[in-house]
């Protein structure tokens, strides 16, 4: 299921608040279980067992892994048994696929026979959910978390469903204290309304919208594709995949507020940026803290000289581009941020890092581009064409150009995009003018946000509720 | 502030809540949706059907259809899109293109109008041959035909087709209703050519618009003009005294009659009336004859537009309809029923019929009769071999 349905909008969440609601204080951990695992269930049932055996394992385990529980070797071979059979199962369910096609194109290439295998379906949000669970068994081996209260109480760390699909990736100790107790308040439910609405406003008002753009860019053959066409299909999906995923953590944001619970936040005017390591302290902000925290750390950091900090630095872009997606398109979007981030560093300090905002800001968001090319794009070669009809600046038009619709809608989409992207000198910005608290606020500025909340939950469902209505004119037969 | 707090909750939840409220309730009144869609069927129960997905999926269609105040939300979003962007709904399963001066287009028709969907020729012969022998036919059984090319309005009124339709990439090739008409000629089938009478009205001066903004069809003042045309050949060829019509002149109102906001009620606003534009009515003169004669109609749905005129004028004292020979509509009792066709006896159909008349339009040109043409051919094959047969037998 996911947020931007009717089926969630207009069945589940009222179903769920009137149920979380009615129940007393004790009994709403349970309340939101049961509707966490019934949402992921709607999407894939038989990958909830995956999601719950799996849990229980951890849980089994982790309640050996506190200092104190044993000797420090005993601990950290469980701790390095439970983070494999986690690492495990989202290599197999996510990457056996793309290890088995990429060995049978090297066995075709020795006239070899091909190895027989079923594709295997990718459990949705495993990704999101095996970085989670790592980071309860770290956390509480490292003791910066105590073991979860009981199982249900981790199951729902897990599977808590604002955040399950797409994050944010909630690192277990910042929330380990809210899932025993937490505030119910009407201010905390009301910035969860206001933020919900922004984000699915922003999903299906922007995103949706500029997705029309890109999907056609990237769907044409790149040699029908003008070159100015090939910018712009690449600048719509720059502010489509913007909008889409930080509306979408806006509206788990939104809905852990709602049932009480604070998530960290995920993104933050991430095309703003000077630098792209400047980009990644503001886009998948999350993601980024996991990395550091459970991957860059651990490797050494920048503890262990010059050399394996770059190598660290590049080898966590690495993975995180493989955990993006199983295809080497994806592999060389990390490589590529990976690079410019040790560029980044290597030049800290010079003259090139103190280049003016506008110089740094479009170079930032121009290489952003080129990356969104190699994550959009369906494999590598396409990507490759892709950028190569966007340096083709001076080239002939091709003879067939392909029929990309750009509406008046489009272009409004576009601007917006663009202004509520480059535009954090506006005050209020908009998006924090969604961000009010409450306590601060007068009646006035907060029945303004809810009138804006309002009209923005109203537009999307509306435009939800056209997607399942492609009428006929008459019946014909 | 705490009043605003749960004040703002409890709108909120009541907006959460009040589609499936009023699914159960049928409170408050939605606004209904024009044109039909294929119904989803109601979704499988049962563990298996949950454990493989399918019930899920099911229900999403399902609610999706059914949701309450769906109308309300659907048009509120078309009307959005259309105020601010003068865009009408992409996704319908008839596309409909908003043309120059509010000139609403069926998407397929423009299609056409650019040449696609074109069929061989021989395809198009063998076509006119067998209405040909259809007429030969039906003449010698006392049954007069006729057929009736409906024009396409992007055919007609290309002037006012949108931008998107890209008319200057139009392939230079004959239409099918240009190499059509060329075989129905020359095989001498009795043919009422929308096609040619329309681009001959739109050129008279001060000629009233044949379409409306918001139809598809021809509009009432074009439907009786045809009509006129159609009773003037039917008298002539069956040699009897039958009524006729004589268009006068045109009236252009507000009113809206029939179908001829069609295009408009698709878009689905909150109010479909800007969308209808001009409406031009015929000012129309019945001549009576002593024969009011017996009719059988086969269609598409610009058929409709012509026999209401009929019906209203009491042209004929018996109509039946076949609407893409699959649904029967009668006249003068008002309900229709599916056409059941294992079970038609045509030749009785037939029976006391003083014309068969084929109304087609130009985009269904090679598909002339929907089968009827066909299937008539066989009957009376079967037929005659029959009576061959009873009379060689001593």
């Amino acid at each position: 299921m996911v947020f931007s349905s009717l089926t969630f909008l207009f069945v589940f969440l009222p179903l769920l608040l009137a149920a979380y609601y009615v129940c007393p204080n004790r009994g709403r951990n349970a309340v939101a279980l049961a509707a966490s695992l019934l949402f992921y269930a709607w999407g894939a049932p038989r990958f909830v067992l995956v999601l719950v055996a799996s849990g229980l394992v951890d849980y089994a385990l982790s309640r050996h892994l506190p200092a104190g529980r044993g000797p420090d070797r005993r601990r950290k071979g469980l701790l390095a048994l439970a983070t494999a059979l986690n690492v495990g199962l989202l290599l197999y369910f996510k990457y056996a696929n793309f290890f088995v096609d990429n060995l049978n194109a090297w066995l075709a290439r020795f006239g070899a026979e091909s190895l027989v295998w079923t594709a295997v379906a990718l459990p949705i949000g495993i990704s999101f959910f095996t970085f989670q669970k790592v980071s309860y068994l770290v956390d509480v081996y490292r003791g910066t978390a105590q073991p979860a209260r009981n199982a249900a109480d981790y199951l729902l760390y897990v599977a808590l469903f604002p955040q399950l699909i797409a994050g944010p990736i909630v690192r277990y100790h910042d929330v380990a204290q809210q899932l025993i107790a937490r505030e119910h308040s009407r201010e905390r439910f009301f910035t969860g309304i206001l933020r919900f609405c922004q984000g699915l406003g922003k999903k299906v008002l922007v995103a949706n919208t500029l997705a029309e753009v890109a999907d056609a860019a990237f769907g044409a053959a790149p040699g029908a594709l003008p070159c100015g066409w090939a910018w712009l299909g690449v600048v719509a999906y720059a502010f489509q995949i913007y909008f889409d995923f930080s509306g979408y953590s806006d509206m788990a944001i939104g809905l852990g507020r709602m049932l009480g619970i604070e998530f960290l936040e995920n993104f933050n005017r991430p095309y703003v940026s000077r630098t792209i390591t400047e980009f990644w302290r503001r886009w998948h902000i999350s993601l980024s803290n996991w990395m550091r925290e459970y991957l860059y750390v651990p490797l050494g950091g920048n503890r262990k000289g010059v050399v394996r900090t770059y190598m660290n630095l590049w080898l966590v872009f690495l993975v995180s581009g493989f955990w993006h997606g199983a295809a080497w398109n994806f592999v060389a979007w990390g490589a590529f941020h990976g690079f410019f981030l040790c560029l980044d560093k290597a030049f800290k300090g010079t003259r090139i890092a103190r280049a003016p905002a506008w110089v740094g800001l479009p170079v930032t968001f121009v290489l952003v581009l080129f990356s969104w090319v190699l994550f959009r794009a369906e494999t590598l070669a396409h990507a490759v064409a892709y950028a190569g009809r966007m340096v083709d600046l001076f080239g002939a038009a091709p003879e067939t150009a392909a029929a990309i619709e750009f509406g008046r809608r489009h272009a409004a989409t576009l601007v917006a995009a663009f202004a509520l992207c480059f535009g954090p000198a506006l005050k209020p910005h908009p998006f924090d003018f969604m961000r009010l608290e409450p306590a601060r606020a007068t009646v006035g500025q907060a029945a303004a946000r809810f009138a804006v909340a309002m009209i923005l939950l109203v537009w999307s469902a509306s435009i939800l509720a056209t997607s399942s209505f492609n009428p006929f004119i008459y019946f014909r037969f | 502030m705490k009043r605003l707090l749960l004040t703002a909750a409890l709108l909120f939840s009541l907006f959460l809540a009040l589609p499936l409220a009023q699914m159960a309730t049928g409170w408050p009144p939605d606004y209904p949706l024009a044109g039909v869609e294929t119904p989803a069927g109601r979704p499988p129960a049962g563990v298996r059907a949950w454990w493989n997905g399918t019930m899920q999926t099911d229900f999403d269609a399902w609610l999706g259809q059914r949701i309450g105040l769906r109308g309300l939300l659907v048009r509120t979003a078309n009307q959005i899109r259309f105020t601010l962007f003068r865009e009408l709904p992409k996704r319908s399963g008839t596309q409909v293109l908003l043309g120059r001066d509010g000139m609403l287009f069926e998407k397929v028709y423009v299609d056409a109008y650019n040449r696609s969907g074109q069929r061989p020729g021989s395809e198009l012969r063998n076509i006119s041959a067998s209405t040909r022998r259809l007429q030969d036919r039906l003449a010698a059984d006392g049954i007069a035909f006729l057929l009736v090319i409906a024009p396409s309005k992007a055919e007609i009124y290309p002037e006012f087709l949108p931008p998107e339709a890209d008319v200057a990439g139009r392939p230079g090739r004959r239409s099918n209703y240009e190499n059509f008409i060329k075989y129905l000629h020359r095989d001498g089938v009795n043919v009422v050519d929308g096609h040619a009478l329309f681009q001959e009205w739109k050129r008279e001066p001060g000629a009233p618009r044949l379409f409306a903004n918001g139809g598809t069809h021809w509009n009432e003042y074009g439907a009786a003009r045809i009509v006129a045309e159609i009773t003037g050949r039917l008298r002539e060829l069956t040699g009897k005294d039958l009524p006729t019509v004589a268009v006068l002149g045109a009236v252009t109102n507000r009113t809206v009659v029939g179908e001829d906001n069609d295009l408009g009620e698709l878009a689905n606003l909150w109010s479909a009336r800007p969308l209808a534009g001009p409406q031009v009515h015929p000012v129309a003169e019945v001549r009576p004859g002593s024969h009011v004669p017996d009719l059988l109609f086969v269609g598409d749905s610009f058929v409709f537009t012509l026999t209401n005129f009929m019906d209203r004028h009491g042209l004929y004292r018996r109509r039946n309809t076949y609407y893409y020979y699959n649904r029967e509509y009668f006249w003068p009792v008002a309900p229709n029923a599916p056409l059941d066709k294992r079970q038609l006896d045509l030749l009785a159909e037939l029976e006391g019929r003083d014309a068969v008349v084929i109304e087609v339009g130009e985009y269904w040109l090679p598909r002339v009769g929907f089968g009827f043409v066909r299937d008539l051919l066989k009957t009376y094959a079967r037929f005659d071999a029959a009576r061959a047969a009873a009379e060689t037998v001593p």
